[in-house]
Parts: structure tokens; sequence; C-alpha cells
């Protein structure tokens, strides 16, 4: 127990791992929430800027285009028929519009820029006119005395979709993954303590290391009490970077506190166990052994979506196994079915392989280090 | 001549871990790009990407698919992975025609397809539209007895389209390549920093500054002459960049726009490395280096633009990204990506981006000048 309290002392002074355990990860959290934080990347419909040219308009056309609704109190378009053809195209060259129309020789011709949603909802508009208006005169010529119902019948317009919320949320903001993905980064820089803990019992990785190993302490023993209070510090950290996104920056989570604790919980595990198993794996010296941690950490989170969110969803279509067998996935999925599902079987999946991986690299490392005795170093 | 020589030899002997920083940068820049979807070159209607599930499955059924196919971009999806691909917008409306729609809708009754979107997004309201138009269509022509084929018939009458014109000067498809050279304003920032950061502090441990102080070599000499090193090492790591963007969108590279991209991002690289020169004046271990460097190369990534494009973003927020040099990189790169023609009174908002920034790097080299000489006199 003495081990225990002794060994926190000294990770408390570590001012390079607190800093990356515990103050770099919120500062990460409050750089996105900033850039993002109240973000959808999902274009919401609003009324759009439509212009005709005063000189080539269609008086119907316009009027029409001044009734479509959004709903009850929106109106699809807002026109403008002020300027003319030459003032429009000016103003198109210099990006300052998107798009106008203009109609000759009974022939209505959009202009536009570049493709986008606004321009295809404009169209979309100017299609649905030119096509009832060729379905009435169509059954003008063909059936004139049908016209009447006809028209009545295209009046009543009706709508055949429904909009269902069933198995998971429709309205989850995926930029979230970044804030998840972020957790899972905090989890593994865990992994810096695991160096250090390499670092402090390994007789060829430190003096201090070599001067531990000639105590009668069972190296076991050691690796245990080591352990447990980097994950008494870590846990600690990532639980207040947990209620910072929840409750400072309000980041939107499941409701589920319990959960998702645990999964930083397990992720701390995983990170530190992660840390030791490469530092014993990689020869050299510990700030190389740092150096290739935190840049394999950054690269797992990289994985799971940290930088850009597409990649998580890349890898998981394309290289599963790869999601599976990379920590910081396994939580930023974990924390991911807990948000958009509320499926408790998909999180205890994800956090399982995640313990079994900690075990592997808790014996990895154990198998490693055991056994290394040293007659001079 | 021995500063030079000094600087490449450090660089040799923390090789190892330099090319894995690289290798892995590069490797997340490659899997980033691979990750985007390409989009086409001439005037296309976004099309809404669409899931559908048909429990019904009858001649109508059938014709509204038909009919589909020409409006939306079908995916074929498994059933259990949809929510997922729906997260990540992989698609953005999962449609489910239930059992028995047909016989309702023959009989006018009020019938619906289920479908999952985003409510009030722009995609929900565009594929509700095209389902509307089709059976408000079929409808009209099944009460009226119109013609007995009436999928034909109307799919004929959609034939009639508005025709869509676009100024000459073409679109391109540059998206990829705007895309690739505004993720690069992270990954020179952070290769900079931290390989850079870990050379400069070799030299400045408090042994090696003096004897480096009783050198017949001034401070300002010294620091300008490993100011070019770093310039001369950054543009490497940039070339080798812009040698993968060469590789990768062979196609669509080969467009004016790349030549005052790549000028934007020589301007920025430059910048970021007195930014960088700057940071190392003021600190003195590694660890700090390394941890600034860190936070901002990804923090100010996330507020300039570099992950999240910039017209997305919070107003208040980017007043405060100006500061950073990223902010300026990204706003030339995203103009000279839109414009369609290139003369000095289009490009000027360009142009003025690029100065900001070569402000910034004079800012940056002469306050590190500055303060490595007060650093320097504070020891005397």
């Amino acid at each position: 127990m003495r081990i225990y309290f002794t060994r926190l002392k000294c990770l408390l002074r570590d001012k390079g791992n607190l800093f990356w355990a515990i103050i770099f990860p919120i500062c990460l959290g409050t750089f996105f929430y900033l850039g993002f934080g109240r973000l959808t990347m999902d274009s919401m419909i609003d009324t759009v800027d439509a212009y005709v040219a005063s000189d080539y308009t269609l008086d119907i056309l316009v009027k029409e285009m001044k009734e479509v609704k959004i709903n009850n109190d929106k109106p699809l378009f807002n026109v403008d028929v002020s300027k003319s053809k030459d003032e429009l195209e000016q103003l198109l060259l210099d990006n300052k519009i998107k798009g106008y129309i203009y109609i000759e020789n009974d022939e209505i011709v959009y202009r536009v820029n570049s493709s986008g949603l606004e321009q295809t909802i404009t169209k979309s508009f100017l299609d649905q006119y030119l096509q009832i208006t060729t379905l009435i005169i169509k059954v003008n010529t063909t059936n004139p005395d049908k016209l009447l119902d006809v028209l009545t019948d295209l009046g009543n317009q009706q709508s055949y979709v429904k909009e269902i919320l069933a198995g998971s949320n429709p309205k989850a903001n995926r930029l979230n993954i970044y804030f998840y993905a972020l957790i899972a980064m905090a989890c593994m820089y865990g992994s810096f303590w695991g160096v250090g803990l390499v670092r402090d019992i390994e007789a060829d990785n430190s003096p201090l290391a070599a001067r531990v190993n000639i105590t009668p302490t069972h190296k076991f023993k050691l690796i245990i009490m080591y352990f447990l209070a980097a994950l008494t510090l870590h846990f600690f950290g990532n639980v207040v970077l947990v209620l910072y996104l929840k409750y400072l920056l309000q980041v939107e989570f499941s409701n589920n506190l319990a959960l998702i604790i645990l999964t930083s919980f397990v992720g701390t595990i995983g990170g530190i166990t992660f840390g030791s198993f490469i530092a014993v794996l990689v020869t050299g010296s510990p700030e190389k052994k740092e150096g290739i941690v935190n840049v394999i950490s950054l690269f797992l989170s990289f994985l799971s979506g940290l930088m850009v969110l597409e990649v998580k969803y890349f890898i998981d279509h394309n290289i599963p196994i790869l999601g599976y067998i990379n920590p910081a996935s396994l939580l930023t999925d974990s924390l991911y079915s807990l948000y958009y599902y509320n499926s408790i079987s998909r999180y205890f999946t994800r956090l399982a392989i995640l313990a079994v991986l900690s075990i592997v690299f808790i014996i990895g490392t154990y198998i490693k280090m055991r056994g290394n005795r040293y007659d001079s170093v | 001549m021995i500063v030079f020589k000094l600087y490449w030899k450090i660089i040799k002997k923390n090789a190892f871990v330099f090319v894995v920083y690289l290798g892995i940068f590069l490797l997340v820049t490659i899997l980033t790009a691979q990750s985007l979807t390409r989009n086409n070159t001439k005037y296309e209607d976004i099309k809404v990407r669409v899931a559908l599930y048909d429990e019904d499955n009858t001649s109508l059924t059938e014709n509204i698919k038909d009919y589909l196919y020409d409006y939306v971009v079908f995916k074929d999806i498994d059933r259990n992975k949809v929510d997922d691909a729906f997260f990540y917008r992989e698609v953005e409306v999962i449609a489910i025609i239930p059992p028995g729609f047909t016989d309702k809708f023959l009989n006018n009754e009020e019938v619906s397809i289920n479908i999952k979107v985003l409510p009030e997004s722009t995609k929900a309201f565009t594929f509700e539209q095209i389902i509307n138009k089709y059976l408000n269509l079929v409808r009209v022509y099944q009460n009226n007895n119109l013609v007995s084929d009436y999928h034909s018939e109307i799919k004929e009458i959609l034939k009639q389209e508005a025709s869509v014109t676009l100024p000459e000067t073409t679109l391109e498809n540059y998206t990829i390549v705007h895309f690739f050279y505004n993720y690069v304003a992270y990954v020179v920032f952070a290769l900079i920093s931290t390989i850079m950061g870990s050379i400069m502090v070799t030299l400045k441990s408090t042994d090696i500054r003096r004897r480096n102080n009783i050198g017949r070599l001034s401070n300002r000499k010294l620091n300008l002459v490993l100011l070019l090193c770093n310039t001369l090492f950054g543009v490497g790591l940039l070339s080798v960049l812009i040698l993968l963007s060469f590789i990768l969108y062979k196609d669509s590279i080969f467009n004016i726009k790349t030549l005052y991209i790549i000028i934007n991002c020589l301007i920025y690289t430059i910048t970021i490395i007195s930014l960088t020169y700057f940071i190392i004046s003021l600190f003195e271990s590694r660890q700090t280096v390394g941890a600034i460097g860190n936070v901002l190369s990804l923090g100010s990534a996330f507020i300039t633009g570099v992950f999240i494009p910039q017209e997305f973003m919070n107003k208040g927020i980017l007043k405060l990204a100006q500061f950073f040099p990223n902010f300026w990189y990204i706003k030339a790169n995203d103009y000279i990506a839109e414009v369609t023609k290139f003369n000095f009174r289009v490009l000027q908002p360009a142009f003025e981006a690029f100065l900001v920034q070569i402000i910034m790097t004079v800012v940056f080299i002469i306050l590190s000048l500055v303060i490595s000489k007060r650093k320097q006199l504070a020891e005397l």
C-alpha cells in the first residue's frame, strides 16, 4: 500500500504527463466546442433566394413561385424580379448570386455557376412547373372533357410520406463523434503512464529503475501497484473530462452517465496497458518511447474519427477488423452506441473486446518483463 | 556552414522517429483523402442518397423505384447496418414501403411510405417532393382513367425539364484537391511543430547555448542560419505532400488553381516555421514545446476551418481564429477553389490573405530574434 501512495505522489509531480493526461484533452475539447459546439453539418430547409430577370420574366411563373411554401408560414422562395438579365449575369460571374432564371422564346432557362442544394430545389420547382403545364396541355388536346377533373385533382396535392422515429435517434448529430473520439484519445493517452511504469521498473531504462530492481519487492507487486496509481490518477482526469464535456460544454451524450464513466474506466485500463506494452516492445530511450506512443495514440484516435469523422465510417465499412482491434475505435463506438442506438448489447460487446485487449496487453507486458535479470546495466 | 551541418546531423540522429512521424501523417492524409467521395464535373442536381426497402413488391412499387432511379442515388445497404449509414449520412433517407401500400393507394385511402430523415432538413424536403410529385401524378392518372400505361406516360411528361446553363468557365472537379490542401494545413503544422521543435530544443540546453555564445558567430546570424535550415526542411516536407497530391489526383490537379494554392501553401509553411520558431524561443523544455505545438496544431485546425468548413462556423469563433495563420491559409484556399476567373481584381481577397500570412511571418521572426537576444543578454 505504501508503494501505491508513494507512486501516486511521484506521478503527481510528473508535470508533462499530467498535461497530456488531463489538460490536453480538456483544451482540445474546448477547441472542439468553439469550433462546432452547436453546429450540425446538415443543411436545414430554408427560404431560397430566387432571381428572375425583369426583362425576361413570366408573370404566372413568378406568381406560382411566390405561392409555394415550405410549411404554413414559410415561403419556399424569396423572389426578386427587380434586376435585368445583364445585371444578374454580372452578379453571377462575381459569385454574388448562385443562379437566376429568365424566359426566352417560351423556354425557361436557369443559369447557375455551380451545383448545389439551393440550385437543385429551384430547378426541381421549375421542372415541376413545366411538367404540370405539359400535362394540362396534353389532357386538353386528348381528353378535353376530363380537363376540369384533372385540374381539381392536381390542385388537391397529397403527401405520401410519413416520418418515423424508430430504432435510433434521427436527430443525432454526427459531430458528437468528435467528442467521443476525444474521450477515446484521453483514454489512449493513459499510455504515457504505461511508458512511465516500464521506465521506472525495467532496470535498463533508468537509474531509478535499476535501484528499484535491487529491492526485494516482487516485480509483479510493483507492476500492480504502479498500475493502480496510474489508473487512479488517469481515471480521475477522465471523469473530470467527461463531466466537463457533459455539463459545462453540454455535449450530447446518452443519459446513462454510469455507463459513460464505465467506458472511460475500461478505456483508461486499456490505455495504460497499451502504453506499457508498446514500451516493452520498443527498445530505446524513454523519450523515444514516449514519442512513438504519442504518435501511435494519435493515429489510433485518428482512425476512430478524431480528426475527420468520415474516416471512422470508412474504416468500419471497409476494414471492419481494424475497428475491433483499435482500442480508440472501440471506445468511440461504445459511446456512439449508447448515444445513437441506446443499445446496451452493442455497447457491452465493444467494452468486452476492449477488456480482452487490455488483458492481452497486460500478459504481453508481463511476459516481456518477467524474469528480466541484469548482471550489470 | 558549421551550423548548417550541425542541423542536418541532428536530423540524421533522430531520423527514425521523424520517419515514423512523416509516415504516419502521410498515411493519415491518404486515408482521409480516400474516405471522401468524389464529385462530378458538370451541373448536376444534388441527389439524395436513399436506402429503400420494399415490403409490398407490386407493380406500383416497382414503378416507384424505376422512377426514383433517375432522381435519387440508391444505396444498397444491409438493413442491419442502415442506421449506422444514416448516422454518418452515407444515406440521407431510409424509406420503407409498408406491406399493403398499393392496395390502399389504389383505393384512395390515406397511406404513406415510412421514411427516416433528419426532420426539416433540405434533403428530407427534397425527397418528400420527389415522391409526392410522382404519386400525385399517378393518382391524377388513375382517378381520371387517362391512359392504361400511366407509368411510361408520366415518365414522358417528366422528361420536360428547365434547361440549365453555366457561364463559359466550366466547373471543374476540384473539391477533392481543395480538401486535400486544406487538410495539409494541419499536417504541416503538426509535423513542423513536432519535428522542428525537437531539433531546436536540442540546441537550447544551457551548456550548448553557453558554448555557442562564446563562439565567433553572432546570435543573430546563428538564428538566421537556423531559420534558413528550418525553412529548407519545411519546404522539403511540403514537397513530399505536394508530390503526394500529384500522385493521388493526377486527373484533376493540373489546373491554374493548383499553382495559386501551392503558392499559398508555401507562404503558409514559412509562416508556421516562424511561428514554431517563436514558440521555441519562448520555452525551453522539449515537453512544453511539444505540448504547445500539439495543442496549437490540432486545436487551431478545429477553429480555423481545416476540419470543419469555415462557412459552417460561428462568426464569433472565426474572429478569434483570425489570430492563427491557418485561418488565412484556408480562407485563401477556399476562395481560390471557388473562383472561375483569374485576374488581379478577382483574386484580390486571396492576395490579401497571403499578405496577412507574410506579415505574421515577419512579426514572428522579429519577436523570436528579440526574445532570443534578450535571453542571451539576461544570461550575462
